[in-house]
């Protein structure tokens, strides 16, 4: 290197030095402790009569954040007070998006690393070229990290007014414009927002485009305290677009009639993942009129394969023990039409199943319906209803007396023959279906899990049409047989034997009812539980009188009839008719020692600890899961969780609980059991689910996946 | 029989007017469920806490007096401003309102090792020190009560009727701000709410946005 070439080194080094002193930011940067604050500009002049950008920049301490300008459940955000000469007009920090800061059981909303806070200022038209102006920002903050630190600084920037066209700074302009480009922009879907008890619903209508690439959705609120900021908000693409379900804060009561906030979407894109940040006004809207914010992981499978699901789900149903002897009932019906006349056999089988079809369809709408209202609610809510358990055990144990001949239909002199040639068989025929169809929803079949909560996060028509399909499979036995000559001949023949198994069938019937009684037991207090035995006496009563006085004419019917009518009128307002849920914290069945309450937080804090759990969503209406658990949950299971240190969590839906009903739909299903069986996070494993119907084999096997 | 006839039309047409009424009664009720945390003019979640004496200190206990809860950190700046000597907000309103016949319970919910955790002993001389009087100071190390209440900041208040009604809760008062010097310009909604239950009117601002330092939970 030449001697003029050091010289020119150094004299260029010189320079630099003297034009970095001569900025008009002596006073700027500012570090305080933890943030590195300067005042910047966008523009290298003041633009007289025109707006300017200037910004906040803070260089935030590794591991540390300040705030939004809602700063979440701690923390304040930060504020600039503006000391501006004559005629100069600062406006609002111009936000850009937030993110998520966790905080044990705390979430904020702020930044880290390198922020811009964008304040436009409007420079009066009066201004002398020539002249300068100088900018103060009193700037305060509060900087945290696991504590907490309030800060400020004092920034000063001094500028030239232009003359002519002003150029842009040239060390700043990039990270004007960058932070620009992040900043949220107005949402280009209409947004509408619901909300409902514990629920908010914020629907943003993309159309039916494909979003499959959507990783993540994040909603902050402008307003404080109106969400709960622990909660992450769950989403599920609808027809209609997004559908994002949020839980309410303590100041939730405070949201007026738009719905304020950022919604920050991450999309999984070919070249890494883009985070775009939408400002969303939503206006507010009946809750029912928005898609059901249930999410949607688990099921992934193809409608036909839902509906084959449904329809063997459908067979199986008719095994249960509730629905058994109502269906053999119907069955030997078919069998004795059968013989007079195959034609009226036929009849009554497709009544029948329109009678079941019906039913499913109407159970079907009334569940979507409700699903879609916001209810986390399943098959089998039904049972969560004291009422309509009550009721229930009243009606099995109705059709019990009915079977054991206790009291029947109809004069004993009408013959069979008669009945059919009136045709008057068919609308009974068809109210079995609807009574198959009661008594069978207690039961959930295996393969009817899949389907039906695959069925409850559809459109309507094709969750309707998966409850068909449902139905089909619980009256094709007996359409089968109905229509088949072939299968009618398997049956014995028609006779004495048919009276004696039908007294016999009342034994399950009354088994039924007094399971139903125990799920009631779980729900209700012990008074509760006598006052519905009296209620079943009244009812005894009531078919007794009926039968009694039924030949009889005159004053004697008459009596009878009143009789039989205040009994069950009796039997009904011993019902606490008051709406209240079951109460949920009535712990009935017996866990095993090992075992725990289910909650998010419990699975959450055992996942911390990096703990397997294995989770067993359960409630006492539940046949199939009080049968897992008395068959496949052995000794030899409960001691190897205990022995490979295999947490066991036992949440119990037998009385409504949100949370459970949320969990289920996270796994996609509708209803209980559910078995999920959580792998040490360090194993790095997925959880995974356990069939509904379980053995110890499978159990055992399950755990060797560990 | 199950060949039923036209009677048994009424049976089960009447057993599913009854399922439909239970079904709708039931659907009724739906709004109650719960879990938002404690909710204002409800019975305020009962606990029972160990104190800096010692001492068990049990909500119910105070049935018939009015219960403030102070969550508190005293190295959380937020808090510092409320017991600084230029203006002793804090503690004015402690020796006013006990001095009134209420309980001021602070709890403490900092985790052991985190920022504002405290030993009994240094809670007692914290409040020797600072010239606080509450009647307890809660140690609440576990965050079970805090998390009970939903408490998120330090300060953040509460306040419980004499029936166990949580009246109030949220800021101590309007300014979120870690200056003193703000004191005097904002509403104390601590002081406007107690103020209100003793004219026997409803509390005006009964929620309010907590400020503060996040409350250093366990975890």
């Amino acid at each position: 290197m030449g001697l003029k070439a050091l010289k020119n080194l150094i004299f260029g080094l010189v320079a630099l030095v003297l034009a970095g002193a001569t900025l008009p930011a002596a006073a700027n940067p500012v570090s305080t402790p933890n943030v590195k604050a300067w005042l910047i500009s966008e523009m290298e002049e003041v633009p007289a009569g025109t707006t300017f950008w200037v910004a906040l920049r803070q260089e935030i301490r590794e591991g540390w954040h300040t705030y939004w300008k809602n700063p979440g459940d701690s923390g304040e955000p930060t504020t600039i007070d503006w000391v501006l000469p004559e005629g100069f007009v600062a406006g609002d920090i111009v936000w850009p998006a937030p993110e998520r800061i966790p905080l044990a059981d705390l979430v904020n909303f702020g930044y880290s690393g390198d922020l811009y806070l964008l304040v436009p200022i409007i420079a009066p038209a009066d201004l002398a070229p020539g002249t300068s102006v100088t900018l103060t920002a009193n700037a305060r903050w509060l900087v945290c990290k696991d504590i907490c630190i309030p800060e400020e600084a004092t920034l000063t920037l001094t500028m030239d007014v232009a003359s002519g066209d002003v150029a842009a700074n040239k060390i700043w302009q990039k990270a004007f414009s960058n932070t620009r480009m992040a900043l949220p922009i107005p949402s280009p879907w209409p947004a509408s927002f619901g909300q409902r008890n514990e629920s908010i619903a914020l629907q943003l209508d993309m159309g039916s485009i494909d979003l499959p690439s959507i990783k993540s959705v994040e909603v902050f609120s402008s307003q404080e305290g109106v969400l709960k900021n622990a909660v992450e908000a769950q989403f599920q693409k609808t027809e209609r677009g997004l559908a994002i379900q949020l839980i309410p804060g303590t100041r939730a009561d405070e949201i007026g009639d738009t719905f304020d906030g950022v919604v920050v979407i991450e999309e999984d894109l070919k070249d890494g993942v883009v985070r775009r940040a939408f400002q969303v006004e939503a206006d507010r809207a009946a809750f029912s009129d928005l898609p059901a914010p249930n999410v949607l992981s688990a099921i992934d499978i193809p409608i036909w394969q839902a509906l084959v699901f449904a329809f063997i789900g459908g067979l199986i149903l008719n095994l249960m023990p509730c629905v058994l002897p109502v269906l053999s009932m119907k069955a030997l019906d078919i069998v004795r039409q059968a013989r007079e006349a195959p034609w009226i056999a036929r009849q009554h089988g497709l009544s029948y199943a329109a009678g079941v079809l019906v039913s499913f369809l109407i159970v079907g709408g009334v569940l979507v319906s409700l699903r879609s209202a916001g209810d986390q609610i399943g098959w089998g809510f039904q049972l969560q209803s004291p009422v309509i358990v009550t009721l229930l055990a009243y009606l099995m144990f109705a059709v019990g007396l009915n079977l054991a001949n206790v009291f029947s239909f109809g004069s004993s002199m009408m013959g069979i023959g008669s009945g059919l040639a009136r045709g008057s068989g068919l609308t009974g025929s068809f109210f079995t279906g609807v009574l198959a169809t009661v008594v069978a929803t207690p039961c959930t079949a295996p393969f009817m899990g899949t389907a039906l909560g695959f069925a409850l996060v559809q459109p309507m028509a094709i969750a309707l049409g998966i409850f068909g399909a449902l139905g089909l499979g619980l009256a094709a036995p007996y359409l089968a047989v109905s229509f088949s000559p072939a299968l009618l001949r398997l049956i014995p023949k028609p006779g004495a034997w048919m009276e004696r198994f039908k007294q016999l069938l009342a034994f399950p019937m009354f088994a039924t009812a007094i399971w139903l009684v125990w799920v009631l037991s779980a729900q209700v207090a012990a008074n509760v539980v006598i006052l519905v035995l009296a209620g079943a006496v009244l009812i005894a009563f009531a078919a007794w009188v009926f039968e009694s006085t039924k030949m009889a004419t005159g004053t004697w019917y008459v009596a009878g009839r009143v009789l039989a009518v205040l009994a069950v009128g009796g039997a009904l307002a011993l019902i606490d008719w008051s709406p209240q849920r079951a109460a949920a914290t009535t712990t009935h069945s017996k866990l095993p020692e090992h075992a725990e309450a289910y909650s998010d937080n419990r699975l959450k804090d055992l996942l911390a600890q990096d703990r397997a759990v294995f989770v067993n969503l359960t409630a006492d209406w539940c046949i199939t899961c009080k049968a897992n658990e008395s068959v496949a949950f052995t000794a030899a299971v409960h001691e190897h969780m205990t022995q490979h240190d295999i947490a066991y969590l036992v949440g119990d839906w037998t009385s409504y609980d949100e949370e459970i009903g949320q969990k289920l739909a996270r796994f996609g299903r509708a209803g209980v059991p559910l078995y999920v069986i959580y792998p040490k996070p360090s194993s790095g494993k997925e959880p995974y689910l356990l069939p509904q119907l379980l053995t110890e084999g499978i159990v055992l096997d399950a755990f060797e996946g560990l | 029989m199950l060949t039923i006839s036209t009677r048994s039309k009424l049976f089960a047409l009447t057993f599913c007017v009854a399922a439909a009424t239970s079904l709708l009664l039931a659907f009724a009720d739906r709004s109650t469920a719960a879990e938002r945390g404690p909710q204002i003019g409800v019975a305020a979640p009962t606990f029972t806490g160990t104190d800096s004496n010692g001492n068990t200190v049990d909500l119910s206990a105070f049935s018939g007096q009015k219960v403030i809860l102070e969550w508190t950190n005293h190295d959380c700046p937020y808090v510092r401003k409320h017991y600084d000597e230029s203006q002793r907000n804090m503690q004015t309103l402690q020796a006013s309102t006990t001095g009134a016949g209420a309980v001021w319970l602070s709890v403490v919910s900092s985790a052991p090792g985190k920022q504002g955790h405290v030993t009994a002993v240094q809670a007692n001389e914290l409040s020797e020190s600072r010239g606080a009087s509450p009647t307890a100071v809660i140690l609440d190390g576990d965050g079970s009560i805090g998390r009970m209440y939903g408490a998120k900041t330090t300060p953040h208040m509460f306040i419980i009727d004499e029936a166990g009604v949580l009246q109030y809760m949220g800021a101590i008062d309007s300014k979120r701000s870690s200056n003193p010097g703000d004191i005097p310009n904002s509403t104390n909604y601590v002081a406007q709410a107690l103020g209100e239950l003793g004219d026997g009117n409803v509390v005006s601002t009964p929620v309010t946005q907590p400020y503060g330092c996040s409350v250093k939970y366990s975890g």
